[in-house]
């Protein structure tokens, strides 16, 4: 028995499980980057440092929140950019087409932006006659086939180089099948260059707002953040609330663990500082730059001091790359934006603990993603407390869809199990015949069957402990 | 400042970037219209050079460069940058601990040129090189520059099967000239 409406990942998950080739694609992509960090991180003292200061500027960075949005919005005015505020997705997507609708653009192209696909940005601009085009590498390729990114970094890693080949030379026109990669990648830059400069619109995300300068800060390798934020004449950013920092000496630390943790590199190809658009005399480069800041379920999750955490991330994916469930999975089989553990918690939060209930459990508590967290997020903590928030009305709690997880055999379980251990005798009658009669129940049994499922039955014992020792002749009791 | 610069051309090196030191700029000036003859740049379509303002170029004879190489051009926009073979600009700062130029890139003309075209050629005073992030950000508020950018390497990606791809959006080639000593050029 389960929610309504609710999500099961053990489905999905198993589906994955039959893949054998997307486990393959997975396993070996994910040990390439645990390794290629480790390679970042040689001295322990130093990690531990770097993970020590980086976490101190995000907590401290969420303690001043709403004073820091404040700061930072008053001087991005201040530098020309436009800032707009939306509590929804379906705000934010309004806003979006607002903007684009005003200046008359028909084609945005777009750098990567996890909060673009929290919003469903793309399938929206396309219903209201609006071209949206991925041009991160990774992006464009599961734009082609109307996927969803995998991973938050590497969108397209569940696919090998053979299906991304016959892929394109199905999909891009006039291409030749080809499984080099240095020329599929070509292919994709040729057919990407001639949208940026037609493009009338570009789009990017945030990865650290500056509240001291009204700067965006953008880190990365292919240079087309760069160039969706100064080749069309219009730019538009969308960002999370959280990621607003107090100042540019906060930036370089948060900005080395990132990317060491996320791609193992010291530093990107690219790290790009935007503070205002085109100025007077100027020719090209943005005209405008609106900044759209999104809230969606991250005031709420604020509001909790323990859960707060979720929101110092810094969406390296580090989390993922060290998941065993992750890694054997993949990132679609979580059904949600931000797979991984990081999405584990994040998107119960977000949807709601009672339909989201069976990813809360589709952890081993191992315990890695916490202990590779660049800024520490007590992941598998979290995890607990929102498990246990889907099955409880705590009081003082906002968690959304608190208790919703509830099912009524879990109720009755429960009932039955204090029934029993509020009444000595009833519970002697019930054990005697759990101990004699245990083993004959068959593992497919109401309250047995779901634990049965992935694990052997298990067999009580041939006599409760009270006859065991009473038998040993100790006495009281 | 040598051993500032050996550390910085082999982290710029470690990641595919080309460097090469001059002790003056006359030199730095013949290498880099050598190498755009060589890389054959001309005013046929596709095969042109931009050049973006910077102090470099100040009492250089405009004239005589495009006489000497033609297919340069000054006047740099969109779509004479997305034309061009090769994207020539001043950089600011250097970082050696990564290997990184620094481009103070509030005049758009300098983000083109280091973007849109194949190759780019990024032209840099060896005292601008500085021990890392910190030190660079000292000198550059973004409160005064709109568009600051932190270049390292050209433009990569690893996005299929994690194979590191070079060229992807950017440019596939970065060299670096470092220039002891900036005065002015007569060419």
């Amino acid at each position: 028995m389960h929610a309504e409406n609710e999500i099961l990942f053990r489905d999905s998950a198993a589906k994955a499980l039959l893949d054998p080739q997307l486990r393959a694609n997975f396993r070996r992509a994910m040990d390439g980057l645990i390794t290629k960090r480790k390679a970042q991180f040689p001295d322990p003292r130093d990690l531990q440092d770097l993970r020590d200061l980086s976490t101190a500027i995000r907590s401290r960075s969420l303690l001043n929140l709403p004073s820091l949005l404040e700061q930072f919005e008053a001087q991005a005015t201040r530098n020309g950019i436009q800032v707009h505020w939306a509590e929804t997705c379906d705000q934010a997507n309004e806003l979006i087409l607002g903007i684009l609708r005003s200046k008359g653009a028909k084609t945005l192209v777009k750098g990567k932006s996890m909060v673009s696909e929290e919003m469903h940005l793309n399938d929206f601009l396309e219903k209201h006659g609006i071209e949206a085009l991925e041009s991160d590498l990774g992006e464009y390729i599961i734009q082609l086939d109307g996927e969803t990114p995998s991973h938050i970094i590497m969108p397209a890693i569940h696919k090998n180089k053979d299906q991304i080949a016959r892929q394109f030379s199905q999909k891009i026109k006039d291409a030749k099948y080809t499984e080099d990669v240095d020329e599929l990648t070509a292919m994709a830059r040729k057919v990407l260059r001639q949208k940026f400069l037609e493009a009338d619109a570009g789009l990017s995300g945030v990865n650290f707002a500056v509240a001291e300068t009204g700067t965006l800060c953008l880190v990365e390798n292919e240079g087309n953040g760069r160039m969706s934020t100064h080749v069309p004449p219009l730019h538009i950013a969308v960002m999370g609330l959280e990621k607003v920092v107090a100042t540019l000496e906060d930036v370089a630390p948060l900005y080395s663990i990132l990317t060491r943790s996320a791609t193992g590199q010291p530093v990107t190809t690219y790290f790009n500082l935007i503070t205002a658009p085109r100025g007077a005399g100027e020719k090209d480069g943005p005209q405008e730059i609106h900044l759209v800041i999104l809230d969606n379920g991250r005031s709420n999750i604020y509001a909790d001091p323990q859960l707060q955490a979720t929101l110092r991330c810094i969406r390296c994916g580090a989390c993922m790359n060290h998941c065993p469930v992750y890694t054997r999975v993949g990132g679609h089989a979580y059904e949600a934006v931000y797979p991984g553990p990081i999405g584990k918690i994040l998107t119960p939060q977000v949807e709601g603990v009672g339909v989201r209930h069976d990813l809360l459990h589709g952890s081993s508590l191992c315990g890695a993603c916490g202990e590779v967290c660049p800024v520490q997020i007590p992941i598998p903590e979290i995890l607990v407390r929102l498990r246990r928030e889907a099955t409880h009305q705590d009081p003082g709690s906002q968690v959304v869809g608190k208790g919703t997880g509830r099912t009524s055999s879990e109720d009755w379980a429960w009932r039955l199990w204090a029934m029993a251990n509020k009444r000595p005798g009833l519970y002697r009658i019930i054990t005697w015949f759990a101990t004699r009669f245990g083993k004959a129940l068959p593992a497919g049994a109401p309250l047995i069957k779901d634990w049965t499922r992935t694990r052997t039955k298990p067999v009580p014992a041939h006599r409760t402990l009270n006859e065991r020792v009473r038998a040993k002749g100790v006495p009281h009791v | 400042m040598n051993s500032t610069f050996e550390a910085f051309k082999t982290k710029a090196e470690a990641v595919s970037a080309e460097v090469h030191r001059f002790p003056t700029q006359a030199e730095a000036l013949a290498f880099i219209l050598g190498f755009l003859q060589e890389s054959g740049v001309s005013d046929a379509p596709q095969c042109g050079a931009v050049w973006a303002a910077g102090s470099f170029l100040d009492g250089a004879r405009k004239d005589d460069l495009k006489v000497k190489v033609p297919g340069i051009t000054f006047e740099v926009t969109k779509e004479a940058s997305a034309d061009s073979k090769v994207g020539i600009s001043q950089l600011d700062w250097a970082i050696s601990s990564t290997g990184t130029l620094v481009q103070d890139a509030a005049a758009v003309e300098k983000r083109l040129v280091s973007t849109l075209p194949t190759i780019h050629v990024a032209i840099l005073g060896t005292d601008r090189i500085l021990a890392d992030m910190g030190s660079v950000l000292e000198h550059l508020r973004p409160q005064q520059i709109d568009y600051i950018s932190f270049i390292t390497g050209p433009s990569r990606t690893a996005d299929i099967e994690r194979v590191l791809t070079i060229g992807v959006h950017g440019p596939a080639r970065l060299i670096i000239v470092v220039v002891d000593e900036f005065q002015k050029v007569t060419a």
